[in-house]
This record gives C-alpha cells, sequence and structure tokens, in this order.
C-alpha cells in the first residue's frame, strides 16, 4: 500500500480525531502512521484507535420488574393482571405509544428526551429457574455451559482489553465481587474516603503499606495477590477522593456510590468497568406501597435520581460513560394477593450514555397474553449478553473474538442500542487527564457484525435459545473477507462477510 | 484457598492440635493451646460437643452487668411493653428506627463467639443461624417485623438445636413466626399462596435444586403452608410499614405467641412434593402433614450431603471432595441428622487433617480472632444512653453498629435467605482488606473494646528486640516466625525507634508496633 492509498482509507472531516489520538494508535500499532506531504500524520487502515467507554453495570439486586417502571399503556390488562399493583395510564410518563414511565422515574425523562438513555424490553437471561442465588451468580459469570466458572464476564473483559492500571475495575459497595472476581485483583470500595491505611504510633501509614507489600509479596495465594493490588490502589484512589462535587445526589446509599463512580472517572486514574450495586433489594413479593409512596416507589424514585444527577455530575465525560442496569430476572405478570409480585423471567434493562441509541424502547415485547407467557413470565426475547456484547464490541473495544472469549458458547444478536464509537466523536473540551487515563483502543467499526435485516422487521417473539440448544458449536465456519488491503476472517454458524467486504474464496 | 509462600515466610502451624482449634474455636490463644494439650484434643472436642457441661460463667458475669441483654431472646410481649412504657421519642428509637432487640443479639453473639469456653457449640449456632437463615438486620419495608421475633428464633430453633437433631431444627424452624414473616408466609393467600418459603426450604434449607424437584413442587408446598400466620393482633402487624401503636390497645389481653393456621386461608386436597404425598382434609390435618413433608425432606439423602458440603466448606476447605461430601453425607442421614455424630465424622475424616491453612478467615472471624488473641472485653464506658430512654441501658456498641457493619459481617446479619458466603473468593477485596488492617490497629488503641494490657499479654523478657519479636509472634501464631518476616519486623522498629530501641522510655510502644504487624502478616488471616 503506498502513501495516497492510505490518505484515501483514511477517516475524513471526523471531528475530535486529534493529533493525540493518532499518536497514541501510533504506539499501539507502531510503524502504521505515515507523514503527507502537508506534514498531517494519517494512519494507514480504515480502523483508528479511540477513547473507550468506561463500562457501568448498576445491579439491582432481588429481580427488578420491569413492567412496574416500564409500564404497558395497554390498560385493561394490566389492571386485570395486576389488580392491587396496577398504575392507571393517567399517572405514566408517556414515552412511546405502548409504554409509559412509572411516575417515580421523573428524574429519568430528560436523558430519555436528549436520548441518551434506551429500554431493552423482555431482556434477560437463558435459564428460567427463577433462584436468586443461581441466577445472580449466572448472570455475573455469563458463562453457560461452562463447567468451571472461575471469573465473572466483567473480569474477562478486562482480561481482552484493560487499561493496566491497578484500578481498571472498580466494585462499588459490595462484599461479594462475582461480577469482577477472576485472574486479576479489582478494586472494591465502600466510601472513597474510607480507602485508606491508617498507621499506628511512630510508623506511617505508608509506611505500613510498604510492610504489608513486602510480607505479602512472599505468598503466592488469592488474598495476598489481592493485598498487592490494595496496597498500589492506595494512591490513585486518594486521587478520585480529592475531586469535589456541587452536584446534589439523593441521600441514599445509592446516590453516594454513584457520587464516587463519578469522582473515580473525574480523577483519570483509568477506570474501565465498575460494578455498583444499588443499595437495597428489590425482591417484592408483598407491600409494594402505593404509586406514590413506599417500596417501589421510593426504589425508582432513587433510581432516577441517582443516574440524572450522575450525569450531571459527568459533564462532558458522559460522552464515553455508558451505564447498564443488571438483575437477575424480571418478575411473575400477576401480582399476587400482597400486593407484591413473584420471581419470574423477562425484564426490563436501562442503558444510559453517551453512546446510546436512546429516546427509544427496543427489544421485541411479547405481550401479556396467556399464551404468549411461559407459566405465567415473560419470555425472554432478547438474552443480555447480546446487549452486554454490543457495549463492549462497540462501545470498549472488544472485538468479536474477544466478545466470544467474554461470552463463551453463545452466538449474540445484533440489537442496535448502542451507536459506534467513531459515531460518536469525542467531544473537543473532554480532559486531557481523563483521556490519558483511559487509554485508546482499537476500533474498527465495519469489523463488528451488522444487524440482519430479518432481525429488524421480525416484529413476532423468537425466544432466546436455552442453554441446552446453546453448545460450544463444532459446526462453526471461518470465512476470509477482504476490502482494500485488508483482510478479516469471520466465524460463525453461516457467517457473511461485513458491508464492504468480499468474500475471499 | 491454596497458597505457596517462599523461604523466610511464617507458614501456618504444622501442629495437628493447633489446626483443630484454628478450625474448631473462633481463634486459638496460647492459654488454650497449653490446656488443651493438657486435657488431650479428643477429649477436648468430646467436652465440646457436651456444652451445657461447660461452665460459661465468665460471659454471663459480665452480660448480666447491663441492663441491655435482658432484651437477649426475650419474645414479643417482653419487648412490646419496655418500648411503650418509654418516653414518647424512644418509642420511636424502639419502634421505628434501629432494631434495638436485634442489635443488642448480635452484641450478645460476638460477646459470646469472643469468650465463651463453648467454642465448637458458638460455631454451631452461627453455622445452623446462616443455614436457615433469618436475618437480624430486617429490610426496612420488607422485614420490618423481624426483629420482634429473632431472638426467639435465635434461642428456640438454634441455640437450643444447634448440637442436637436436624429435623428438630428444621420443624421448629418452619413454623416459627421469624421464619413466617421473613419468608412470606405472613402475606401468603389461598388462591396467589407465596413461593418463597417453599423455594427456599427445597433449595437452601435442604435438598438444593440437585434433587431436580420442579415448579410444581414448589407450589404444592406454598399450597401447604398458605394458611400458616403469626397469631397476633393487627397492631403489630400494620402490613404495608413498621409495627405501629394502636392506642386502643391494652396489654391485658396478649395473645398466646404461637403460630396458628388460619382456615380462610389454608388450602386442602392432595400435596405432592417430589416422592411425598398426602391428602389433608381438615385444618387438623395441616401440621401433621407440615411434620411429615419436612421429615422427608430432612431424611432424603441430597439433603445429608447439602449439609455435607457446608459443614466441608466451615471446616475443611472451600471445594470440599466429593468423597467427603459423599461420606459425611452418608453419616447424616445414617445419623438421622445427629449433629453430634456428623461433627465427629468430620473431625476425624482424613481431608480435615490434610487441610491445614487452607481456609481465610471471613473478616467477622479475623476480628473476634484479634479480640481473643488480645483478651480484650467490650468496651461500653463511653457510650451515650438513648435520648428519651428512661431504662438504665447505654447503646449501641460500635462493635455491632461500625466496626462489623463496614466490614459486612454482622453477626446472623446476612440479609438473603442463603446465609453468609463461606468461601475465600467472596470475601477478597480491598475494602475488606483495608478494613482489616486499620482494625488491628483500633484493637490496640482501645475503643470499641477495652485497651489490651500489652505488658500482661507479651512481657519484656529480654532487652533483645529480635527475642521480643519472636515471643510476640509465637504467642499470636502459635509457630515460629520466618527469618524474612522477623527482618522485615526488625527494620520496622529501626524506622520507629532507632538502632537500639530504648525499652525503658518506648517499650509499650515498641509491644505495640510488632504486635500490629505481626497481624498484618498474611499468615494471620488463615484459619
Amino acid at each position: 500500500m503506498n502513501s495516497e492509498e492510505a490518505i484515501k482509507l483514511c477517516p475524513e472531516g471526523r471531528e475530535g480525531f486529534n493529533r493525540r489520538q493518532f499518536l497514541q494508535g501510533m504506539t499501539l500499532f507502531g510503524g502504521m502512521t505515515i507523514l503527507s506531504a502537508t506534514g498531517v500524520r494519517y494512519s494507514f487502515a480504515a480502523s483508528t484507535t479511540e477513547v473507550p467507554d468506561v463500562v457501568i453495570t448498576l445491579i439491582l439486586r432481588g429481580g427488578f420488574d420491569g413492567l412496574s417502571a416500564v409500564v404497558p399503556t395497554d390498560e385493561n390488562l394490566m389492571r386485570k393482571v395486576r389488580s392491587q399493583v396496577y398504575i392507571p395510564n393517567s399517572a405514566l410518563l408517556p414515552i412511546d405509544r405502548d409504554f409509559g414511565f412509572h411516575p417515580s422515574l421523573k428524574r429519568l425523562l430528560p436523558l430519555w428526551e436528549a436520548k441518551e438513555l434506551a429500554i431493552i424490553n423482555t431482556v434477560g437471561a437463558p435459564t428460567h429457574s427463577r433462584s436468586h442465588f443461581e441466577e445472580i451468580a449466572d448472570v455475573a459469570y455469563a458463562a453457560y455451559g461452562e463447567k468451571e466458572k472461575r471469573s465473572g464476564w466483567m473480569a474477562r473483559f478486562l482480561d481482552v482489553t484493560g487499561s493496566g492500571s491497578v484500578v481498571q475495575s472498580v466494585g462499588i459497595g459490595s462484599t461479594t465481587k462475582q461480577l469482577l472476581g477472576g485472574k486479576s485483583s479489582p478494586i472494591n470500595i465502600n466510601g472513597l474516603d474510607n480507602f485508606k491505611l491508617e498507621g499506628v504510633y511512630g510508623f506511617r501509614p505508608e509506611d505500613i503499606a510498604g510492610f504489608i507489600d513486602e510480607t505479602h509479596g512472599r505468598w503466592t495465594n488469592t488474598w495476598a495477590g489481592q493485598a498487592k493490588s490494595t496496597i498500589k490502589a492506595l494512591d490513585e484512589i486518594a486521587r478520585a477522593s480529592a475531586q469535589k462535587s456541587t452536584v446534589i445526589y439523593p441521600n441514599t446509599g445509592t446516590g453516594r456510590r454513584l457520587k464516587d463512580v463519578a469522582a473515580l472517572l473525574k480523577s483519570g486514574i483509568g477506570v474501565r468497568a465498575v460494578d455498583v450495586e444499588f443499595e437495597g433489594d428489590w425482591d417484592m413479593h408483598g407491600n409494594m406501597g402505593s404509586i406514590e409512596n413506599g417500596w417501589l416507589s421510593g426504589y425508582l424514585g432513587d433510581l432516577a435520581g441517582s443516574i440524572a444527577a450522575f450525569r450531571e455530575d459527568l459533564g462532558v465525560l458522559w460522552a464515553r460513560v455508558t451505564v447498564v442496569t443488571v438483575t437477575e430476572f424480571g418478575r411473575r405478570v400477576s401480582g399476587n394477593e400482597s400486593n407484591g409480585t413473584e420471581h419470574g423471567w423477562g425484564s426490563s434493562m436501562f442503558v444510559a450514555g453517551g453512546g446510546v441509541n436512546g429516546g427509544k424502547i427496543h427489544g421485541r415485547f411479547p405481550g401479556l397474553d396467556e399464551k404468549q407467557l411461559k407459566d405465567g413470565d415473560l419470555v425472554v426475547t432478547a438474552d443480555y449478553r447480546s446487549l452486554l456484547t454490543e457495549i463492549l464490541t462497540r462501545r470498549a473495544g472488544v472485538s468479536v473474538k474477544g466478545a466470544a472469549e467474554i461470552f463463551p458458547n453463545f452466538r449474540p444478536e445484533v440489537l442496535s442500542v448502542m451507536k459506534h464509537l467513531s459515531e460518536t466523536p469525542l467531544p473537543a473540551n473532554f480532559p486531557k487527564g481523563v483521556m490519558d487515563g483511559l487509554g485508546s483502543v482499537y476500533y474498527d467499526k465495519d469489523a463488528l457484525p451488522t444487524p440482519a435485516p430479518t432481525a429488524v422487521a421480525s416484529a413476532a417473539a423468537t425466544p432466546s435459545p436455552s442453554p441446552t440448544q446453546v453448545r460450544p458449536t463444532s459446526s462453526k465456519k471461518v470465512i476470509t473477507c477482504v476490502k482494500g488491503g485488508r483482510t478479516i476472517k469471520v466465524t460463525g454458524k453461516n457467517p457473511k462477510c461485513p458491508t464492504g467486504y468480499t468474500i475471499k474464496p | 484457598m491454596k497458597s505457596t509462600w517462599v523461604e523466610g515466610a511464617t507458614p501456618p502451624s504444622k501442629d495437628l492440635v493447633a489446626h483443630i482449634l484454628q478450625r474448631f474455636t473462633y481463634g486459638p490463644t496460647q492459654q488454650l493451646l497449653t490446656d488443651v494439650r493438657k486435657l488431650g484434643v479428643d477429649n477436648w472436642f468430646e467436652k465440646q460437643l457436651d456444652h451445657l457441661s461447660i461452665s460459661n460463667s465468665e460471659v454471663e458475669t459480665f452480660l448480666s452487668k447491663w441492663d441491655m441483654f435482658t432484651f437477649v431472646h426475650k419474645d414479643i410481649h417482653y419487648l412490646w411493653p419496655i418500648g411503650e412504657a418509654e418516653a414518647e421519642e424512644a418509642k420511636g428509637q424502639f419502634f421505628d428506627s434501629d432494631w434495638m432487640a436485634s442489635r443488642i443479639l448480635n452484641l450478645y453473639t460476638v460477646i459470646q463467639q469472643t469468650h465463651s469456653k463453648r467454642q465448637v457449640y458458638e460455631m454451631m449456632v452461627e453455622f445452623w443461624h446462616n443455614h436457615l437463615n433469618v436475618p437480624t438486620i430486617g429490610h426496612e419495608l420488607k422485614d420490618g417485623h423481624l426483629d420482634w421475633h429473632v431472638n426467639t428464633w435465635n434461642k428456640s430453633v438454634i441455640r437450643d438445636h444447634a448440637l442436637g437433631n436436624f429435623e428438630e431444627m428444621l420443624q421448629l424452624s418452619a413454623i416459627h413466626p421469624a421464619m413466617v414473616v421473613y419468608l412470606d408466609g405472613e402475606i401468603s393467600t389461598k388462591e396467589l399462596p407465596n413461593e418463597n418459603y417453599g423455594r427456599e426450604l427445597l433449595e437452601l434449607h435442604t435438598v438444593t435444586p440437585k434433587a431436580g424437584y420442579t415448579q410444581a413442587d414448589l407450589i404444592d408446598i406454598a399450597r401447604l403452608f398458605s394458611g400458616l400466620r403469626t397469631k397476633l393482633p393487627g397492631r403489630y402487624y400494620d402490613r404495608g410499614g413498621r409495627a405501629r401503636l394502636d392506642p386502643t390497645h391494652t396489654f391485658t389481653d396478649v395473645p398466646p405467641f404461637e403460630v396458628m393456621i388460619h382456615t380462610e386461608r389454608q388450602n386442602f386436597g392432595t400435596f405432592k412434593v417430589m416422592g411425598w404425598q398426602r391428602t389433608v382434609n381438615t385444618v387438623a390435618e395441616v401440621l401433621p402433614a407440615i411434620q411429615s413433608l419436612l421429615g422427608y425432606l430432612a431424611a432424603h439423602p441430597e439433603t445429608g450431603k447439602a449439609i455435607a458440603l457446608k459443614l466441608g466448606r466451615r471446616f475443611v476447605e472451600d471445594v470440599p471432595s466429593q468423597k467427603f461430601i459423599d461420606e459425611i453425607g452418608a453419616t447424616f442421614t445414617s445419623s438421622k441428622g445427629d449433629i453430634k455424630t456428623v461433627l465427629r465424622a468430620v473431625y476425624h475424616h482424613p481431608d480435615f487433617e490434610a487441610a491445614i491453612g487452607t481456609k481465610l478467615k471471613r473478616p467477622g472471624e479475623d476480628y473476634v480472632s484479634v479480640a481473643r488473641a488480645l483478651n480484650v472485653w467490650p468496651n461500653f464506658s463511653n457510650l451515650g444512653v438513648w435520648k428519651g430512654l428512661t431504662r438504665d441501658f447505654a447503646f449501641i456498641s460500635p462493635i455491632v453498629q461500625t466496626d462489623l457493619s463496614r466490614m459486612g459481617h454482622i453477626p446472623l446479619g446476612w440479609l438473603f435467605p442463603d446465609g453468609y458466603p463461606d468461601v475465600a473468593t467472596s470475601w477478597v477485596n480491598s475494602n475488606s482488606q483495608l478494613l482489616r488492617w486499620n482494625t488491628y490497629g483500633n484493637f490496640l488503641n482501645g475503643g470499641s473494646w477495652e485497651k489490651p494490657q500489652l505488658e500482661r499479654l507479651f512481657p519484656i523478657r529480654s532487652k533483645d528486640v529480635d527475642v521480643h519479636i519472636d515471643q510476640i509472634a509465637q504467642t499470636l501464631l502459635l509457630t515460629e516466625l520466618g527469618s524474612a518476616d522477623r527482618k522485615s519486623i526488625k527494620n520496622a522498629v529501626t524506622k520507629a525507634f532507632g538502632a537500639t530501641p530504648s525499652f525503658e522510655s518506648s517499650s509499650k510502644e515498641i509491644t505495640q508496633l510488632i504486635v500490629r504487624l505481626v497481624f498484618q502478616l498474611p499468615v494471620w488471616s488463615l484459619r
């Protein structure tokens, strides 16, 4: 390839593609840059390097009831199935012809209107056990069909493409770290201000830290490995702890946790993934409260208020953030007689951030008729891993191959909930320090799957394959596709070349 | 948790007696080790199983000094009038905000774990509480009524049977108001029976999903239990929030504290659960049917294996061998759930002896083991008496409210029905590590606990710093310090107090630093 061809292939007129990113690209893929006649540097390939999103999961433990949050506007049907916990249309916040927000989600409306928030309906796990403990663990491992479940998907994500920072993944709030646990030793924080070491008379905190580092360095086990990371993280977290915010968050555990996440992101210490636990239990078998007051309303208000404050606090950083809610299952369509709901299956996921195809309800809602349900539950029509795959590939620099390592035995479908990184240029005023901390990822839009036309046209419910159907396929084929001088390999049962590529026989 | 270490590090003691005490107590001390050696470790274990034969007077004397412990193990009819008798402001604290009776139970549990001579019994109390978990720190909205019941739950279901028979415990658990409230029996109905209890009974308390039950099995349990609710006046169970006062109610008509079957909510007919089946046509037949079902489940081989797995995790290693699970499970089943017989089998199992130093202390265990090593009692001297309370008790100790709460390990405090996790991977995280490390310092300074008497625990027998370091380490770790670790501690002492530290002017400070650093060694976090 000569230099002229290279210039032709370079992304044209793309805003925000600055010299600095370019140089980062050079570091990663050395030798791929040239100098044009005008002295401007251009890249050879169609692919670029981009500053990736920080991926934040907000865990709603206990089983989140999508139908109470994103409520179908078929009022007669809802009254019939949810006699005690039903919300009349007059109280709903309209967002769509078929659905309305629960009134307590009011603070999410500005995000919705700005198209920074999307909903995916009847999404969930492939398994239908209705068991909290199995499902919450499985959702975190996301390795259905694997015998050994050693690491959470977030840990595998960072194994594939991490920033290398000791604080690249951070857990907020909980002590059990299924999602992040794996090869690396993630950092877990319960209040930034608590993340410090105290000295003893005559011996300063840094001396204690040095002693711990030295003595734990003589051991190899899970505890000692974590200890070394913890010691390394002390200085980084102290930088985050020094961040100030004037935004008023809800005075709740979740509000405080998201405030801490914002501080971590603003400090530019290289956090790439955060696992935040919503403080509270969504397992509402009874006594859910009224539309305005009580358990459900309070939690939804907390959820909406915390996310809204977080978005405000982040300012321009929001351009490189994806927040996604995750739960173990939705709840039974019919309410029980205790003003509550039983464990179900399909639920709704919220995705917010700078790269969301927002203001839109995604997913294939099958309807609430008895015959469309499975044992009284909303069927899962989209696997949550498809959404996560899309977040990781379109926003976080994970390749198709990488995604297959993160989610084994799984064939994702394209949901088009997320925009490609290359479609959301980095704002000019994005702080340099944060950009440096995030680093950059190799990004090639054309190497990612595009939606099959049928998937868009089909309105019918197609239940996601159950784990017994999803096996490590030996029937997978590999084809080679070519475009320009670039060759890629596509793996799949029925592999197709991406747009612009032709199959190489 | 598997470990390796380099030459010069301090590995866990290879001594079998030390290993037994690490696993079957909340932390061995040099004194305990000496006593057990004198008695013979098998004799010690056997005596521990006969816990009532062991005097616990030291703890009882301590508890009797504080009014607040009169709440412990008392039922709602004792607690409620105390709350009502208090001033208006105190009522709010008593009824609405702070689960006072439960917090005191948590504190009581920590004190027992730290100072009771019945160590195996206390370990089994914690074990069974986690197995049939009912949290003692309730969810404000869902379990707001639990705090009135967890005290009798702890006594009559768990403590009275912790070294007894599993089936008896299971039978009592199923109909205790704490369980009925926690797993939503209280809000179940005839037409749509609440499935929460039935699900956990199968999944967690007995056979586990390995037994291959179905949703139909769950529904039948829910239907069989649908009439069960705690028979207490509406004022205790003002649905939708915490218990509220009913000004018209007087305490002369307190109903019997028991669980009753409510005819209008009860389902009848034939119930089938896995291989079990029973036809129930009258109210009188409901409880016998429940008992029969629970007996069937308790005797199921999968129940034995499920408990064997948990016992293995508790006393042996994070991933017990299949052989261990099969053998201990078989002992459980053949002994009809006799807990002492099963514990003896665990104690004598070859896997137990082979597992030295493979368990990580959970945060609460680490915390209690430090208190035991330093032989300290809770410090209640600085506690504020609650505003408006007329009774003479101080509330609340930071031991539960601050220290253990931050570590996420309040005893009996896991919010979900599956009990606290018991494998290292669930507890290894940086937040927890920092809290533990700082806690060692807090213990030495005194605060939540009395300031330890370091000069009595670790008398200076030599002016040689190395000798002093070795003696402290030996006392705390029950093993010899590795040479590299000794050097690290010596360097620290030198850094803080100079190359020739003066025992005359700063013996306390030197000892304090050495003790803190010994706690910081990786080996301290193992049991």
